[in-house]
C-alpha cells in the first residue's frame, strides 16, 4: 500500500462502529396508513439494525453471517452512505465517517470501498472496463497524470485478468471475470477496507474459489482489511479471522473464526451451524426448525420467539457479554 | 421407471451454428430413489431436464441421437397430445426461479388448481379444493386455506418456493424433477424443503432428479448422482461412494472447490481455466485442457465410459482409482 491513504490513521483499528442503528417504517396501503393515522396507531417500523458495535483491525477479515432479513447488507449500506443511521457512530481510519459532507465525506470513504453481489447488474454495460475502473479515480482526482495506460493495465493484472481486457465490455466477460473487474474497481483508491456483500454467493463453486484466493491474495499483499459479509457459513468461516453474527439487527455473537464450529454458542449459532453442517456435508438432518417469527419483540432476546431454550430471564434483552477472550455472546445461558 | 440410452443433443446457434449441448449420456433412475445432478452452470444439467420431459421448444433443437424412456414411453417419439398427458400427471417440474416461474396475475389457488382442470376437466369443484390442500399441506404450508387467494407478490420467498413444490405435487407424479429448487434461500429453509423432498422420495416412493450445482445439498438429498461437465456425464455412481473417492479428475477438483465444513479449516482448490463453449470444445476429453493429470493421449479422442465398480462408471482414460493402484 503506497502514500497518503496509511499516513492517515494511526488507530489500532480500521473501522470502529458504536450503537449503529436503523429501521424502517413498514409499507403500507395509503388506504392503511390513513386509517391508522385517524385511530392514532403508531406506524409500525421494522428495526433492521439495533445497537451494533464491532471493530475491525488493520489487515483483518471480519465475516458477518446472517439469513435474508438479518441486517448484514442494511449493515454494508449504512456503512457506505447509501442509507442514514439513526444512531450510533462509525470511525473509518479514526475519523468519523456520519454527520460529515461534501470533500470531506469524499476523502474519508476514500478508504473504504465495496465489491457487489451481482457481477452483471454492479457493472454498467455501456462502459468500457477502462472507464470502470478509472471513474473512482476520477470522482476522488485522482486520476495519475502520466502512465495512465501501464497504472490500469497494472491494476488489471493485478486481479488477474489480461491487460488487453481494458477496452472490452462487461457482456464479453464470464461471471467470475466481472467479479474480478469490480474487485479490481473497488481497490483503484487503495483503499484500507474492503466491504464485500455476498461478493461470491453468484458464482459457481470452481469460480467461487477462484476469487476467494484473489482476495485472500490481494488482502495479504495490501494488508487490505475485509468485511466480508455472506449468508454461507462455510465460505465465511473459512475467509475470516473474526465472525459476528446479526439475527434481525442484532449482533447475538462474536468470535474468532476457527471456533465457530466447536465454541459458537448462541442457539441461532448452533441452529445455523446445524443447517449449513446438513447441506454441506450431508449430516444428519437437523430437528425441525420453527419458522421464523415475523412477529416483532420490541421487548426481550431478540431471538425468543423462535428460540429452544427461552426461559424467563429472555423477557430482558440479553448484554452482548464475554465468555472468553475474544468470544462474545448475546444470550443469558451462554457459558453456563 | 427412467432410462436415458446414449443420449445426444445438438441446438440451433444464434448464428446458425450447431452446438452439441449434451454428448452419449447414459443414466437410470428406479422407483424411490433421487439422482443428483451436478454441474456448473453451462454444463448441460437444465438442458438435460428439460429434455427428459421435452420442455426445449422444438425450434432450438437441431436434432437429438439416442432414447429417453419414461415408463415405456419412448419420449423422443412420443406426439404432443401422449406428452401432455405426461407432464404435470406423471412427470412434475419444481422450477429454479418461482417469481418467474408463477403467474404474477393467478392467485396460489388458481395456479396449483390449473394443472388439475388441465388433466381431468370433469373435476369437482369440492375434489379440486381437496386436492389443492393435499398438496399444498404436502409442500409444508402450515395454513394453507390462508394463503390461497394471495398472489405471487404477497408470499415470501419461502412459501413461493413450497408453493411450486405444490404445483408439481398436485397430481402426485410417479417422477419429479426438481431444477435448482432451493437455490435463492436461507439455509434452515433450504433444510425444510429438502426435507419434504426427501419425505416425498422415502414415504411415498417417488423418484426424483434433482439438479445442483452444489454438491453439498446434493450430498444431502440424493441416493445416485451424476456429475455433468461441459455437456458429457463425466461420472456416475453411488453419492457415497463418488465423493468419498471420485473416480473422474473433474469430480475430485469439483470436490475440492467445494468450501467445507470439517474442522480442520483448509481453503477450497480452485479450478483453474474456464468452462468451455459448446462450440469450443477441446478434440480430447472434455476436460483435457483442466485437468491436471491429462496425458498425451487424453487430448486425442474423447474417452469412452468405463466401469470403476458395478454402478459406477467414469468416462476417463486414467481414472484416479487405479492411479493408486
Amino acid at each position: 500500500m503506497t502514500g497518503h491513504n496509511q499516513a492517515e490513521h494511526t488507530s489500532a483499528h480500521v473501522l470502529d462502529v458504536r450503537g449503529l442503528s436503523r429501521s424502517f417504517s413498514v409499507e403500507k396501503s395509503m388506504v392503511q396508513s390513513a386509517l391508522d393515522r385517524l385511530r392514532g396507531v403508531a406506524p409500525q417500523t421494522l428495526r433492521a439494525l439495533h445497537e451494533v458495535s464491532f471493530s475491525i483491525a488493520r489487515g483483518e477479515t471480519l465475516g458477518l453471517l446472517g439469513e435474508s432479513g438479518s441486517g448484514k447488507s442494511t449493515l454494508a449500506r449504512v456503512l457506505m452512505g447509501i442509507y442514514e443511521p439513526d444512531s450510533g457512530s462509525a470511525k473509518l481510519c479514526g475519523r468519523e465517517i456520519f454527520g460529515v459532507r461534501g470533500s470531506e465525506r469524499l476523502a474519508v470513504l476514500r478508504n473504504m470501498q465495496m465489491v457487489f453481489q451481482d457481477p452483471f447488474g454492479s457493472l454498467d454495460p455501456r462502459m468500457t472496463v477502462r472507464q470502470i475502473i478509472s471513474e473512482p479515480l476520477k470522482i476522488h482526482g485522482l486520476m495519475p497524470r502520466e502512465n495512465v495506460e501501464t497504472h490500469l493495465a497494472r491494476a488489471l493484472t493485478d486481479v488477474g485478468l489480461d491487460a488487453g481486457a481494458l477496452d472490452l465490455y462487461p457482456s464479453e466477460f464470464s461471471g467470475g471475470q466481472r467479479q474480478r473487474i469490480g474487485i479490481c474497481r473497488a481497490l483503484m483508491l487503495n483503499p484500507a477496507l474492503l466491504i464485500a456483500d455476498e461478493a461470491v454467493s453468484a458464482l459457481d463453486v470452481s469460480v467461487q474459489a477462484q476469487i476467494l484466493e484473489l482476495l485472500i491474495r490481494l488482502r495479504s499483499e495490501r494488508n487490505l482489511a475485509m468485511l466480508f459479509i455472506s449468508h454461507d457459513v462455510a465460505v465465511v468461516r473459512q475467509i475470516s479471522d473474526r465472525i459476528i453474527l446479526l439475527y434481525r439487527g442484532n449482533l447475538v455473537e462474536e468470535l474468532p473464526a476457527d471456533q465457530l464450529l466447536e465454541d459458537g454458542c448462541h442457539p441461532y449459532t448452533r441452529h445455523l451451524l446445524e443447517a449449513a453442517l446438513f447441506l454441506r456435508e450431508g449430516d444428519r438432518l437437523p430437528d425441525a426448525i420453527s419458522a421464523t417469527a415475523l412477529v416483532e419483540t420490541n421487548a426481550g432476546c431478540c431471538y425468543r420467539p423462535v428460540c429452544p431454550q427461552a426461559g424467563k430471564e429472555c423477557q430482558q434483552r440479553p448484554l452482548l457479554r464475554e465468555i472468553k477472550p475474544g468470544h462474545r455472546v448475546a444470550c443469558h445461558f451462554a457459558g453456563e | 421407471m427412467l432410462r436415458i440410452d446414449d443420449f445426444s443433443l445438438q441446438l440451433k446457434g444464434s448464428d446458425g451454428r450447431t452446438l452439441p449441448v449434451l454428448e452419449n449420456v447414459s443414466l437410470q433412475l428406479n422407483q424411490g430413489c433421487c439422482l443428483g445432478v451436478a454441474g456448473e452452470s453451462g454444463s448441460g444439467k437444465s438442458v438435460l431436464a428439460m429434455s427428459i420431459a421435452a420442455l426445449l421448444p422444438s425450434g432450438a433443437v437441431h436434432s437429438r441421437q439416442g432414447k429417453i424412456e419414461f415408463e415405456g414411453c419412448d419420449m423422443l417419439s412420443a406426439r404432443e397430445s401422449e406428452l401432455q398427458q405426461l407432464r404435470g400427471r406423471k412427470i412434475g417440474f419444481i422450477f429454479q426461479e418461482p417469481m418467474t416461474a408463477m403467474n404474477p396475475l393467478m392467485t396460489l389457488y388458481d395456479q396449483i388448481v390449473e394443472t388439475v382442470y388441465a388433466h381431468f376437466p370433469a373435476t369437482s369443484r369440492a375434489d379440486a379444493d381437496k386436492r389443492v390442500m393435499q398438496a399444498l399441506e404436502r409442500a409444508g404450508f402450515k395454513e394453507p386455506d390462508k394463503f390461497l387467494n394471495s398472489y405471487p407478490h404477497q408470499l415470501s420467498g419461502g412459501m413461493r418456493q413450497r408453493a411450486m413444490i405444490a404445483m408439481a405435487l398436485v397430481l402426485e407424479p410417479g417422477l419429479i424433477i426438481a431444477d435448482e429448487p432451493t437455490t435463492a434461500i436461507d439455509a434452515a429453509l433450504q433444510v425444510q424443503l429438502l426435507a419434504r423432498l426427501r419425505q416425498q422420495i422415502e414415504q411415498e416412493q417417488r423418484s426424483m432428479i434433482f439438479i445442483s450445482h452444489d454438491l453439498g445439498v446434493i450430498k444431502a438429498v440424493s441416493d445416485q448422482l451424476a456429475v455433468f461437465y461441459a455437456g458429457c456425464l463425466v461420472e456416475s455412481g453411488s453419492t457415497r461412494a463418488v465423493l468419498e473417492s471420485p473416480a473422474h479428475p473433474y469430480t475430485a477438483d469439483l470436490v475440492a472447490a467445494l468450501p467445507r465444513l470439517v474442522s480442520e479449516r483448509k481453503l477450497p482448490v480452485p479450478i483453474a481455466g474456464t468452462l468451455p463453449a459448446p462450440d469450443k470444445k477441446p478434440a480430447g476429453c472434455v476436460y483435457s485442457d483442466r485437468c491436471r493429470y491429462a496425458r498425451e493421449e487424453c487430448h486425442k479422442q474423447r474417452p469412452k465410459t468405463r466401469e470403476i465398480a458395478p454402478g459406477w462408471q467414469a468416462r476417463c482414460l486414467f481414472p484416479l482409482h487405479q492411479e493408486k493402484c
